[in-house]
Order: structure tokens, then C-alpha cells, then sequence
């Protein structure tokens, strides 16, 4: 079973019909004709009339439609699809394809709201008002657009008394399901593999369920392999924060009031984790007695906007932390101090006094304000601001330094009652072989699980191999998202070791021991009062140095420095190549992908090993604190505040003429 | 195969004038030298383009590169890469940098230099550039129903506005690059042309000076979806002064670059004219700095 | 149109739309699988093949400009001795590209030690500066290719004296 995994592009049947999705051209209104010219025999059009189950990807409580027959909601949504013997054949046809529609003026003010939640202690509008050092931001992070990712499709080739579906997808099991439900294809008769799908940004969580329902509908249509490759875009949801923070006469925060708004486009997914997520996102780690935040997610005329480097958990972190650094502009304090004065506690709390695990926070500041320098060019830069003379425009740098620290976490916000289900295996053979059975097979953390294995059971790495297979005989282990395939799949390997260790020479071989997630509770965990949200944490510190070019406006990185403490460590090298490459695809969007391979700054990474026994996921973390950094070096370089993320040139220019 | 009915009609030429005939029976065909501009820009296809295409490549008079003891003569079809190495050690400096910022090989194995100048909504790295030398621009085509030949300096192949100026079905064949000395030679690239059209500056100065004075001063921007700028007053403001320029003479010409470049077109964004201000003050600071050091 | 070109020393026959990507001739008319593009649009930098020897992006290749070329992609060029020596020099520089990027990182240096075997960091840096994958940090790609470099050096020179 164990053999490498390629990717949906490279695969190639016999006989196979090449897929192409036709897309409403208009944001909102109704198809009122739609004219499908007569194709050739072996040509298959795909319309909504052609499901024979629900016309809808669910996505636990949210649905989405496959394909629409009558009303837009979003620019790109799928009316039909096409497929012919050829790519280009099938292009072709669609093309010809012609459509009329009745449009309506789109909704893109985001005025719908889908869900409200607030949470909230004491009367922070009293505190706010009664405070005289109130500092009011609002932090946007627009949306993300996914781009240089591994083709994202599926294909399906129809056998007799079942259909095999590839598919790029981040979870296997989901591709399975909607194939049950929109196709009316028993789940035992459908066998979904997955393809390797990385890079990615998220976006085959969705659109290969999306893509395996068409291509299934297409190759039980026409008794033939059928393949559909897509490059539409994901987008992460925009998100906007607005903070009001009320400070005493010492510099502490004693009252916030946060509203939060994210835009999760025609159709909401994950409404409920993202708000979680967000909700964790915004805390900050001073507690306060008076404190008000409220969740917004909205729906609007965008397309759907997808999981998308954590379910947004990187906005809130970001308005968090630069909302500190802000502060410490405000109060002319030196923010690696500030936040070590405050953070440093060997019990942190949350805004919300909620008490969470010892941290190595102070540590992971201090090491990554030693290695960049971090106070002293903090303090010359400042003094650079203020000395910043008049003189020709091109004279003087405008150079900034900004820091910040915080968590991210790892998996779900809570135990889903549906977390049952999934599961790992592990499989001890004759001559010490050893297999790991899981549907996250094409993960990126394989090495860390084969080193766990190795290490429990005293096996050469080498007899270790990860079972590459497809829904018929890997368990189900959920989705790839939130780093579960480190924090969450990991332990359970781990356990599976220490059973197998213990049957070991007293059971016969094979020995096969399958261990599931623990679901504790179906409500949502209390972890806004009692504990650490999520599966696990990672804590990190990071430093951008920034100068913005006086000719481009574009900034310049200097240098870009990070401390974590990612638990148990396995293979550092590919840790740190790993959190670079996330790093470095952070950076590209932070200021629009105007950087290139030539001028990619160095970035330092430095780990401690002291929070946990378990390896956690860095890259959530870095996302979050490398935009509050950097948007505080740049505030200090133009001497204002950044608040919108990503930075454009035209941006950077406003700020310079307004001043 | 099925996509066979649409497949646009390819000609090959492979003589000028097999060329010029048929871009007088197909004048709405598409001239096709490098494809790298056209290729990134209309994909995915079925393009909309004309259903004819007229491939350049196999003219040999196109692709030929010629030099001699005062010019480089570049068909307009050769590939910037051969432009490269052939005009190594030959090329100016600042030329050989504006070839070189087109792309990576990848991009310049194919790019040709007449697809650079003549793509008809954007003007790229070459033009600005190639406006400071004496260079020529051979163009054969049919005018008033005769097959004509013509060599025009390149700032009369743009219109104001930036936009293409070929009459009828003229073909650019040739650019011819006379050799000039410049002591300081600076091109940059600002920004992301194919990207961010509204963004960005190709800047670009050619100038000679003595240890006292500049004695010849000539300065570019292209703006990529505006057109190519020189301004003559501006140069002027600029040569026969003494050097060093002091701060105040420094602000002058730089006001009256940019009161210039509004006056040019309001088509220019913000950023671009901060950006070619910008650049445009620090090629003065390093011609002081250079003509110190000297 | 009926296209006749070289791919992998194999004389191919195709009778396709002239202006189709070459990119998109050979992964779904070909049969070839390890083209593995990220944008189809020039700017992902990750459908590097060689085109009479040179790397070119195949997704701005039209269909029509290939005829009577020799194509080489990934498939052919990894049994090259060429391309043991690149994948030597990356492993000595411990700067291993990702599944994703490799077939072209190695045919872009491929590119580069072919014209000149001490290439200098810039040089290096602005034939990679299409390429998208971030996978590698730009000083390792450096050093991968000046190693590469080295090889096909020695080799160079080996063969001469021979």
C-alpha cells in the first residue's frame, strides 16, 4: 500500500474527460436563459438538473450549493460544468455557452450579519469614558488571495461495483460524503485517495469535494474517467477589529471595548470556529475587569471565503499585538519591556482574567531582542524620527523596528461531538516493520511521527513507513487544517506506540492498536473562564526590522528575527525550513507579493523546548505576530499608525504627503 | 481534434518581403515575435485575438544582429538574450541593465526587443531607455498603397498618450543603436510594470560631465500604461550647471520636473510621480557624489 | 494545426489548436507529469522545461513555436548526467528544494551552469527571480547552484584533458 502520492495534474486515464466549470460573470441576480448549443456525443454537460442527491456541499452545519440553475450570489459562482475528451475541447464548449441574466446592485458592505456573539464583564463604556488615556484603533487585514499553490481537482474513474475518486483534498473523508449525498453514491462504493496538495493556502479543504461531486456526476453520466482542474481563487475573509482601549496612569490597560466584523462572502463556512478563533485572537494577555467584545460575521456578495491560515485567528493576534505596540508609542515606553513587565507573570491570563498554562514568553522576548538588537536600534530609530531634519526628501532613513509576542493555537476550539470518528492506526509486523495508517498521509509531518515511533519502540526510522492509501483502508482522521496533523495526530500516534510497546513480545505479530479522539463534552468548551482554548499552543516571539526605500516607498526587510517554543523538537532543520517558507509566503502578502526571490530578507528562527512534551505548529503563530511586527516597524519608520494590512506603496506615499 | 475549428491560422514568413505581403492581405492579423507578453496577458484561451497569426521569428532580416565600428543593428525579433550576448562589452551599460531587468532568462530566452517596444497597451523597460540615445527605428509597411521603407528616432514611434504610432501596416524590422560615451548611466526600475501598470517608473539617465560641470544631461520615465517622458527643459535646467549642485538648485529642477510631469498627463498616479521625483533627485545627488569623487 | 516537434528525443506528432499553452500540450497531450504549474500565468515560475537547451516557462510557449524544437522536461533531463550533478551540488549545499519546485529549480540552474560555472549570487538570484516557491531560503539557492556549478566545472574540465 505505502507509495508515493502525486499530484491531480499528473494523473492520466485512459479515455478521460477533461473538466471546466462555467461561472456566473455577475455578482448578484437570476439566470433568466441559458443556451447550451448542441455539443458533440461525447461532450457532457453537468447542471444542477443532473444531481440526483441534494444540490449542496454541507460543511458541518453550513451548506453551499454545487451548481445554480436560477439565483447568483456571488461573481464565479458555478452554473455548469463541461466536460470533453480534451482540456481545450471543453473550454471551447464552454465558451460557447450563452447566458442571460437579471442583475441586482451587489452587497458588498457587509451589512448582513450572520452571526453576533458577545462576550463581556463590567461596564467597559463607564471605564472608557472615565479614562483619559483611550487609545481607538482599527485593524483591517483584506482579504488574502491564495496564489502559487499545487493544481487543486479530482478525478473520477468509474469501476463496476465502485468509483475510485483522487483528490488534492486536505480531507479525504469530506470528499467521500458530499460524493454520498450530492452524487446518491453509496460511501461504501465510493473510494476517495488523496493526491499530494502542497503548497497550499487552505483551499482544498473545499473545492476538492466541490470538484469530486462534478467529476463523479460526470463519469457516472458517461461511463468514463473524468477530470476537473480548477485555479479559482480562495480568499481568506476580511476582517476588521476595532479596539478602544482605556490605560491608567501607569501605562496598564484597565477597559476594552473590541467589536470584530469578518466577511465570510455569499456563503458562510465554519462561521462558528472562525468567530472562536477570532474571539482567542483578540484577547491580548492583561487581564482587565471591564472588558466587551463582540464578534461579528457577515455575509455579502463575495464569493465564499475559506479556511485560510486558521480560521482567521492571525487577524485577531495581529490587532492584539499592535494594538500593544501602539500603545507603547503612545506611553514612549520600550515595548520589549512593556510586554515583558506584563507578560512575564508565570501564570498568564487572558483580557478575560481566564488563567493559562506558564509560558515561556518572557524567554522567547528576550532571546529574540538579543539576537536583533532589539533596544538599541529601537531607541536609535526613534531618536532618528525625531531628529529627521528638513533638507532635499531623499536625505534621512525612515527605518523601524517593531516586536511582538503571543500564541496560536492548535486544532479545534472545542470538542466537536463529530471528532469521534476520527482516528489513527498503527501496525507492528514481523522483522519490526512498522506502518502508520492515517488519512492525513500526504501531511508534512511524517517525520516527526516516524521520530515519535522510533523513539517509543527502539525502530530504525527506516522500518517506519506511512501508509499511503485511500478511504477503503486508512482510518479517518479528519481534516488537515489548524496544524492537527502536528498537534492532534501526533499524541495519538504516540499513544498507538505506547500500547504497541506494551503488547510487544507477548502478543503474536501483527500487532494493530487504532486510537480515536476523546470527544469530553458536546458544548462548547468554557475556556473564556477556565483554561487554554484549543488542542494545544505554540508561543513565539518575533522582531521585523524595516526601512521604508525613499525612491519605491516599498519597504525594505532588514531583518527578520523569531523565537519558539515548539515543544518537542524532531527534526529542527525541516521545522525551520518549513516556518521560513510560511514566513516568507507571509511577507509576500503582507505588502502585496512585491517581493521576489532576489530580495528575500535572512530571517533568524531560534526554539526553546520548555511548554509542552508534545511537537506543536509554529506556522499559525508567525502569521499573527509577523504582521503586528511589522506593521509597528513601519508605524515607527513613518512616525504614525499602520493599521491595514496588506501595505501597499500608494499607501506608505498617503501617509508621507499627509504628514 | 475538436479544437482544430478554432485553431487560428499561423504564418510563417520567411523573407521580409513574404512578410509584407501578407500583413497587407491580413491586416488584422496578430504579429507574433516573442509571445511573452501576449501569452501572460490573454491566457487562459481562447484568446481574443484575431484568428491569424503572423510569426515574425523565421524572417532572417528580423532576428539579425549586425555590428558595426557606430551602430548595433537589432532585428526586431531578436531575443533580448542575444541582444545580451552579442552587444557584451559593446552595449551601454545602462542598456544592457534595462535588457537585463525584463526578466530572468526564462523570460528574455524569448522576449524579443520589438515585442517590448510595440506591445500596444503598455510600454515597457526598453522605451524610456532607448529614447536617451540616437536611435532609429526602420519600419516597412504599405503607405499610400506603395511598399515604403522608413527610419523614424524612437520617441516617434508613441504618441502623447503613449499609444502606438505605425502607419497602416507597417512593421517594425530593425532598431539601429548608434554608440555614444556617457560617463554616468543609471536605469531603475521602480515597482512592478507587468503587475502594477499604475505603479510603477522605469527611470532611466544618460549623461556626460567634466570635474566641474555636466556637460550633457538626459533623463526618461516610462510610465507603463501612460507613455514614455523626456522633457527637454528639465534636461537643460540640468546641463552646463556647475557641480556640485547645491540643495537649492537641486530643489529647482526637481519642482520643475514635476510641475512638468502633472502638465504631461493626468494619467500619471500619485505614486509614479513621487517615484520618478524621488529618483530623479537621487541621480543628481550621485552625479555630485561622482563628480566629487572624481 | 499539426505540430511536429522533438520531446525527449522522441519525435511527436500532434495535430492540436496552434496557439495552445506548450504547457498545457504537454500535460494533457503528452502524457508528461512532472510539469506542476502554481498560477498558469508566468508569474509562478514552476513549468520550467528546455526548449532547444534553453529553460523557458512552458505556459507562455505557444504551441506553433515549437514546432520542430526539441523539447526536454523533467522526466527525460533527471536520468541526465546533468542533472545528477545539479542534484549533488544542492544535496553538498544541504539546500534540497521541496517535490513541488524541484523540476524547475534544477532546469533553471541547469540554464545557468550551462553559460557559466561560477555564476555570482546576482546572477543566480535574477534567473530565480520568477520562481515563486519560497521553499528554500535565497542563500541556500546560492549556494546549491555555485555548487552545481563547481561539478559541471570539474566535469568540463575533466573531459577536455581527456
Amino acid at each position: 500500500m505505502a507509495q508515493k502520492t502525486e499530484f491531480i495534474s499528473a494523473l492520466h486515464e485512459p479515455e478521460m474527460l477533461h473538466g471546466t466549470i462555467v461561472r456566473s460573470p455577475i455578482s448578484r441576480g437570476r439566470i433568466t436563459s441559458l443556451d447550451i448549443p448542441r455539443f458533440p456525443e461525447e461532450v457532457v454537460v453537468i447542471s444542477s438538473h443532473d444531481i440526483p442527491g441534494s444540490n449542496a456541499v454541507r460543511i458541518l452545519h453550513d451548506t453551499m450549493p454545487l451548481l445554480t440553475h436560477d439565483i447568483i450570489q456571488y461573481t464565479g459562482q458555478p452554473i455548469l460544468a463541461v466536460f470533453a475528451p480534451t482540456l481545450e475541447q471543453a473550454q471551447v464548449c464552454a465558451s460557447s455557452i450563452a447566458m442571460q441574466f437579471d442583475t441586482l446592485p451587489p452587497d458588498f458592505e457587509q451589512q448582513r450579519i450572520f452571526t453576533d456573539s458577545t462576550v463581556s464583564h463590567g461596564d467597559a463604556d463607564a471605564v472608557l469614558s472615565e479614562t483619559e488615556q483611550v487609545i481607538e484603533r482599527t485593524y483591517v487585514t483584506k482579504e488574502k488571495q491564495s496564489s502559487f499553490t499545487a493544481p487543486t481537482g479530482a478525478l473520477t474513474i468509474p469501476e463496476e461495483k465502485r468509483i475510485i475518486v483522487h483528490a488534492s483534498t486536505q480531507w479525504p473523508f469530506h470528499v467521500r460524503s458530499c460524493i454520498g449525498e450530492v452524487c446518491g453514491v453509496q460511501k461504501r462504493k465510493t473510494v476517495v485517495r488523496p493526491t499530494a496538495y502542497s503548497p497550499n493556502y487552505g483551499e482544498k479543504l473545499i473545492y476538492p469535494s466541490l470538484y469530486g461531486c462534478l467529476t463523479t456526476l460526470a463519469a457516472v453520466k458517461s461511463g468514463r474517467p473524468a477530470r476537473l482542474i480548477d485555479r479559482y481563487p480562495a480568499l481568506s475573509p476580511r476582517v476588521s477589529v476595532h479596539r478602544k482601549t482605556a490605560f491608567n496612569a501607569q501605562g496598564d490597560p484597565v477597559a476594552e471595548d473590541i467589536l470584530v466584523t469578518a466577511d465570510l462572502g455569499a456563503f458562510p463556512l465554519f462561521a462558528e470556529e472562525i468567530t472562536e478563533h477570532l474571539r482567542a485572537g483578540v484577547m491580548g494577555y492583561i487581564p482587565m475587569d471591564s472588558y466587551r467584545i463582540r464578534v461579528r460575521t457577515t455575509y455579502s456578495s463575495n464569493p465564499p471565503r475559506y479556511h485560510f491560515d486558521g480560521f482567521c485567528y492571525y487577524a485577531g493576534l495581529f490587532s492584539s499585538e499592535a494594538q500593544v505596540s501602539a500603545a507603547c508609542r503612545n506611553l514612549s515606553v520600550n515595548p520589549a519591556q512593556w510586554r515583558i513587565n506584563r507578560y512575564s507573570s508565570s501564570k498568564i491570563r487572558l483580557l478575560n482574567g481566564a488563567a493559562m498554562k506558564p509560558a515561556p514568553v518572557e524567554e522567547l522576548i528576550q532571546r529574540v531582542a538579543a539576537k536583533s538588537d532589539f533596544n538599541r536600534k529601537h531607541a536609535a530609530c526613534t531618536m532618528n524620527q525625531i531628529q529627521r531634519g528638513r533638507g532635499p526628501s531623499f536625505t534621512g532613513y525612515l527605518r523601524g523596528i517593531g516586536i511582538s509576542a503571543g500564541y496560536a493555537p492548535n486544532g479545534f476550539s472545542r470538542n466537536y461531538p463529530w471528532e469521534k470518528q476520527y482516528s489513527v492506526m498503527v501496525r507492528l509486523e514481523e522483522n519490526s516493520r512498522l506502518s502508520i495508517h492515517t488519512s492525513l498521509c500526504n501531511s508534512g509531518a511524517s517525520y516527526a511521527w516516524k521520530q515519535t515511533c522510533s523513539e517509543i519502540l527502539g525502530i530504525p526510522k527506516e522500518n517506519i513507513e506511512i501508509a499511503y492509501g485511500d478511504t477503503s483502508n486508512l482510518p479517518n482522521s479528519g481534516p488537515h487544517i489548524l496544524s492537527r496533523d502536528i498537534a492532534v495526530i501526533t499524541p495519538l500516534i504516540k499513544r498507538c506506540c505506547e500500547s504497541i510497546k506494551s503488547q510487544r513480545f507477548k502478543e503474536p505479530l501483527p500487532i494493530v492498536v487504532k486510537r480515536g479522539f476523546k470527544a469530553k463534552s458536546h458544548e462548547p468548551a468554557k475556556h473564556f473562564h477556565t483554561f487554554l482554548p484549543f488542542e494545544t499552543a505554540c508561543w513565539a516571539a518575533v522582531v521585523v526590522e524595516v526601512e521604508i526605500d525613499s525612491i519605491s516607498f516599498m519597504p525594505e526587510f532588514r531583518g527578520i528575527w523569531c523565537a519558539l517554543d515548539c515543544g518537542t523538537l524532531f527534526d529542527e532543520n525541516l521545522l525551520r525550513s518549513n516556518l521560513r517558507t510560511k514566513l516568507l509566503k507571509d511577507l509576500q502578502i503582507t505588502v502585496g507579493e512585491r517581493i521576489t526571490q532576489e530580495y528575500m530578507p535572512k530571517i533568524d528562527i531560534q526554539f526553546i523546548s520548555r511548554g509542552s512534551s508534545v511537537p506543536l505548529s509554529g506556522t499559525q503563530v508567525l502569521s499573527g505576530l509577523f504582521a503586528s511586527a511589522f506593521t509597528s516597524a513601519v508605524s515607527q519608520a513613518l512616525n504614525t499608525s499602520i493599521t491595514n494590512l496588506p501595505l501597499s506603496p500608494p499607501d506608505i506615499l498617503s501617509v508621507l504627503e499627509d504628514q | 481534434m475538436a479544437g482544430e475549428n478554432r485553431s487560428p491560422t499561423v504564418f510563417t514568413p520567411s523573407s521580409m518581403s513574404e512578410l509584407l505581403e501578407l500583413r497587407r492581405s491580413k491586416p488584422q492579423a496578430t504579429l507574433w515575435a516573442g509571445g511573452t507578453g501576449l501569452m501572460s496577458r490573454y491566457y487562459p484561451y481562447p484568446y481574443p485575438l484575431s484568428r491569424d497569426i503572423i510569426s515574425l521569428k523565421h524572417v532572417p532580416e528580423m532576428t539579425r544582429i549586425n555590428r558595426t565600428e557606430r551602430y548595433l543593428d537589432i532585428g526586431a525579433a531578436a531575443t533580448l538574450e542575444r541582444v545580451l550576448t552579442v552587444g557584451h562589452h559593446i552595449l551601454p551599460p545602462v542598456l544592457a541593465k534595462a535588457l537585463r531587468s525584463v526578466g530572468p532568462p526564462t523570460i528574455t530566452n524569448q522576449a524579443t526587443i520589438g515585442g517590448n517596444l510595440c506591445i500596444p497597451d503598455l510600454r515597457l523597460n526598453l522605451a524610456a531607455v532607448l529614447s536617451l540615445f540616437n536611435v532609429q527605428l526602420e519600419l516597412k509597411g504599405d503607405l499610400k498603397h506603395r511598399l515604403q521603407t522608413r527610419w523614424i528616432p524612437l520617441i516617434r514611434l508613441y504618441r502623447r498618450d503613449g499609444k502606438l504610432m505605425l502607419q497602416g501596416t507597417e512593421v517594425l524590422t530593425r532598431v539601429r543603436i548608434y554608440f555614444e560615451e556617457g560617463n554616468f548611466q543609471l536605469f531603475q526600475q521602480i515597482g512592478f510594470p507587468y503587475q502594477h501598470p499604475e505603479e510603477a517608473v522605469l527611470f532611466t539617465v544618460f549623461a556626460n560631465h567634466g570635474q566641474d560641470s555636466v556637460v550633457d544631461y538626459r533623463a526618461a520615465a516610462t510610465f507603463p500604461s501612460v507613455g514614455v517622458f523626456r522633457d527637454r527643459d528639465v534636461e537643460s535646467s540640468v546641463t552646463s550647471k556647475a557641480l556640485p549642485l547645491n540643495h537649492q538648485e537641486i530643489r529647482q529642477t526637481s519642482r520643475l520636473l514635476r510641475r512638468t510631469l502633472q502638465e504631461y498627463s493626468t494619467r500619471v498616479s500619485p505614486i509614479q510621480l513621487a517615484r520618478t521625483v524621488r529618483a530623479f533627485e537621487r541621480s543628481l545627488i550621485l552625479l555630485n557624489t561622482k563628480s566629487v569623487s572624481r | 494545426m499539426k505540430i511536429q516537434f522533438t520531446l525527449n528525443g522522441r519525435q511527436e506528432v500532434l495535430h492540436i489548436s496552434s496557439d495552445v499553452p506548450l504547457l498545457q500540450l504537454l500535460t494533457e497531450y503528452s502524457g508528461i507529469s512532472s510539469i506542476r504549474p502554481g498560477c498558469d500565468r508566468g508569474r509562478c515560475g514552476n513549468c520550467v522545461v528546455l526548449v532547444n537547451d534553453l529553460p523557458l516557462l512552458s505556459c507562455l510557449v505557444p504551441a506553433f513555436d515549437i514546432r520542430g524544437r526539441q523539447i526536454v522536461t523533467f522526466e527525460r533531463f533527471s536520468q541526465t548526467r546533468d542533472f545528477t550533478e545539479i542534484q549533488k551540488g544542492f544535496t553538498q549545499a544541504d539546500a534540497l528544494p521541496c517535490s513541488f519546485c524541484f523540476a524547475s529549480k534544477s532546469m533553471l540552474t541547469h540554464g545557468i551552469i550551462s553559460g557559466n560555472t561560477s555564476p555570482q549570487p546576482e546572477e543566480i538570484l535574477q534567473a530565480f527571480s520568477l520562481n515563486a516557491c519560497t521553499c528554500l531560503e535565497p542563500s541556500r539557492i546560492v549556494q546549491g547552484v555555485q555548487q552545481a556549478g563547481t561539478l559541471r566545472g570539474r566535469r568540463r574540465r575533466h573531459g577536455r584533458r581527456k
